[in-house]
């Protein structure tokens, strides 16, 4: 049977650029229900980077993106991408993963930051293999308030067309002056 | 909207019912079709679409089967007392196409306000003919609260989608719908007209708690196997709950039981796991309430502080089987349905559309419980009540240095499976209704480790006043935490993850919960049991030393639907 009568509804993640055309391959997470989850750092140092890594990303089919940035969207208090990293995985995270919240950099860790392409693509949940790139970021808390943001974005070319994916993953990274944001309280 | 010639209708079935034979009895598929009064008009998946789905026989796809939802009243209305009928409405109906494929549509509009519950929500049952028999199939739509659309973009088959994916098999996916966390697949197996994207009125609770809107979707089969299944629920990964003795959290907020004095951590067993059990009997049933309780069971009075769960000179009991998917062969098993003949209503609706009663129109308009037409005289009552029920929804798996804080707010959905009674005193499991935690009942537990969250929940045996069909229906929610159990660390190693002390908050919310099977044991049906997490509904876990958080996908933690928290 023709493959083409499975159609794919707009998801919310997917970019203008790459969703509006279905040659393009589109960056997507790996099969899970996680939902929404979210971080918060309780104790930050202003302008201290901290890393945040095992968040998965594959394409929907055979192909290549470049990932041209990574940003947070509706971000308060100046929360700000400064680097990010891409690393392939051909087998589950394990330990491998970065976790959430190193106090450090990519380069203090040892992440490389030369990788922009991701070409791994993502398999139906009932294989066994999987393959994916983890997105690793540098962020930091710029200014004495309290920085907070539900998710991010990354911004990706496919072959000429602009995507974009969003995971919602909210990280807030508390100063201990504000305590405005509900995480931050101490009663938190 | 078209209309197609009934094709199928098997003459001795046909024949087996004017004999008065149960049609279940009968070969299904042998013989031509015989002749059908009800034509319902068809439809594709429109914004009113409250159920859609495929229905086959013996996989092959079954165009002119035919459709009718039954409302039940909802909310408070539904919570009726033993030897009360309960009011149903037809509200709405439709034939399959030539692909099997079906969509009801319902307008809320048209509804009577017994048959809405606070935020909207519907109870149908939906059935399902061949002209012959019937399967039945429980179900409750909740109002959409997510606007994006269904339908348009042409795809492919691919991650999105799965290794069952090929298009052309009735029932395979139409569209897939990505769920708020990015990652999470929803399938729509009905196309809406020419593809253009309409925007759900309905959805499910577990798709809104996933984050987007898809209504309910079902596969049915006629045949001689008949099954009947959620296509988005699939029982194979429904989870066992074995729970171990009562704990007790280490704190209690919300306003229902006092703070306790924090009792000593569970500790994880030292022994090996026992090996869990190959069948989907979930856990052992809990003492049920004497039959005497009433609806609404009032809280159980805290434990004292200071006093242990057990007595301490107590042996100690062996610690509880580490919950476990259910698998292929548990989930053909729940998938099974039982067929009865077909229902009085189809024709009586069937006749009401002759007669200009009720108009085409009206149904594809989904404004047919405005002509408030009973299924006929045939109406449920509730012959008896299994009131406080203990049902077993979260798994909660943290420790010591990172208790986890469970929050049951006013409104928070949860899904319990409906059972059909079949020969012998058993059930069969015939989908499932959503029942929320009403308001004054909201609570919070703080500080819990290693536990199972246990509610209680009001179940009733609706008996059909013609045939005697007995339905166990779930009525109303009671006390939303009534204890917790303790529960068997799943030891997930996919990801592991490190929080540091004192530092750190880990929250999850918009998602779907894991669906324990056997979550409630009723009796002698064990019924599923799943709440969703979002605003109302919420797991956190706040490390206070060194915490290991791990997931059970490959993929990470973000993408894993059981987390524990251990140490780290």
């Amino acid at each position: 049977m023709a493959r083409c009568l499975v159609l794919l509804s707009v998801a919310a993640c997917a970019g203008p650029g790459a969703a509006r055309n279905p040659q393009a391959v589109r960056l997507i997470a790996p099969p899970g229900d996680g939902g929404r989850q979210s971080l918060t750092l309780r104790r930050t140092v202003q302008g201290m980077p901290y890393l945040f890594g095992s968040f998965a990303v594959c394409l929907d089919r055979a192909g290549a993106v470049e990932v041209t940035g990574v940003r947070f969207e509706n971000s308060r208090g100046g929360l700000a991408v400064q680097e990010f990293a891409l690393r392939p995985f051909y087998r589950g995270f394990g330990e491998d993963g970065v976790g959430w919240g190193e106090p450090v950099g990519l380069r203090q860790r040892g992440v490389s930051t030369a990788s922009r392409t991701v070409t791994q693509v993502c398999l139906p949940e009932d294989y066994s293999r999987v393959e994916f790139s983890e997105v690793v970021l540098q962020i930091s808390r710029p200014t004495a308030t309290s920085a907070w943001s539900p998710g991010f974005v990354i911004t990706y070319d496919s072959g000429g067309a602009e995507g974009t994916f969003r995971i919602p993953f909210g990280i807030t990274l508390c100063a201990p002056s504000d305590r405005t944001l509900p995480n931050c309280r101490p009663d938190a | 909207m078209r209309a197609y010639p009934r094709r199928w209708a098997p003459v001795a079935a046909a024949a087996a019912l004017a004999a008065g034979v149960p049609a279940a009895a009968v070969p299904a598929g042998g013989g031509p079709a015989a002749a059908d009064d009800v034509v319902f008009p068809t439809s594709e998946m429109t914004g009113l679409s409250a159920v859609s789905g495929v229905v086959t026989r013996d996989g092959a796809a079954l165009p002119g089967a035919d459709v009718l939802a039954v409302a039940y009243p909802a909310g408070d209305a539904l919570d009726v007392p033993e030897g009360r009928a309960v009011g149903t409405l037809v509200a709405g109906a439709a034939s399959t196409d030539r692909l099997g494929r079906f969509s009801v549509n319902i307008d809320p509009a048209a509804l009577p306000a017994p048959y809405a519950g606070e935020r909207g929500q519907l109870n149908l049952e939906v059935a399902i003919s061949d002209g012959a028999r019937e399967v039945r199939w429980m179900t409750t739509a909740v109002r959409s609260s997510h606007a994006r659309p269904i339908g348009g973009t042409p795809a492919r088959c691919g991650a999105a989608v799965g290794r069952s994916c090929d298009p052309g098999d009735p029932g395979d996916p139409v569209y897939v719908v990505s769920g708020a966390g990015g990652s999470e697949r929803l399938v729509v197996v009905v196309p809406t007209a020419e593809g253009r994207p309409v925007v759900p009125v309905w959805s499910t609770a577990s798709s809104e708690a996933a984050g987007v809107s898809v209504p309910r979707q079902l596969r049915v089969d006629l045949g001689a196997d008949p099954t009947a299944a959620d296509a988005n629920d699939d029982p194979a990964a429904w989870v066992s709950a074995p729970a171990g003795e009562e704990v007790t959290p280490e704190g209690e907020a919300g306003g229902r039981t006092p703070p306790g004095t924090p009792s000593p951590p569970p500790s994880r067993p030292s022994s090996a796991p026992p090996e869990p059990t190959s069948t989907p009997s979930g856990p052992t049933p809990a003492p049920s309430r004497p039959a005497s309780t009433p609806s609404r069971p009032t809280p159980a009075p805290s434990r004292p502080a200071s006093t242990p769960s057990r007595p301490l000179s107590a042996p100690s009991p062996p610690p509880p089987a580490p919950s476990r998917p259910f698998g292929a062969a548990a989930a053909r098993e729940i998938g099974r349905a039982l067929v009865t003949p077909r229902a009085p209503a189809f024709p009586a609706i069937a006749a009401a559309l002759k007669d200009g009663a009720v108009t085409a129109a009206q149904i594809s308009a989904g404004r047919l419980a405005a002509a408030r037409r009973s299924p006929g005289p045939c109406i449920p009552r509730v012959v008896k009540r299994h009131d406080g029920r203990e049902e077993t929804y979260m798994g909660v798996y943290a420790w010591s240095g990172a208790l986890a804080t469970v929050t049951q707010a006013n409104g928070a959905d949860h899904t319990l499976s409906t059972g059909a009674a079949r020969a012998g005193g058993r059930w069969s499991s015939n989908g499932s209704l959503t029942l929320t935690v009403r308001a004054g009942d909201s609570h919070t537990a703080s500080r819990v480790a290693d536990a199972w969250a246990i509610g209680t929940v009001n179940y009733g045996v609706l008996a059909n006043g013609c045939d005697g069909r007995r339905n166990l229906v779930p009525l109303s929610l009671g006390d939303p935490i009534k204890r917790f159990a303790r529960a068997y660390h799943p030891s997930l190693k996919a990801q592991c993850i490190t929080l540091y002390g004192h530092s750190s908050v880990w929250d999850k919310d918009q998602a779907r919960n894991v669906v324990i099977g056997g979550g409630v044991s009723v009796a002698g049906f064990t019924a599923s049991a799943q709440s969703g997490y979002d605003v109302r509904s919420k797991l956190s876990f706040r490390p206070t030393k060194l915490t290991r958080l791990c997931g059970n996908r490959g993929a990470g933690v973000r993408l894993s639907s059981i987390v524990e928290a251990h140490k780290g």
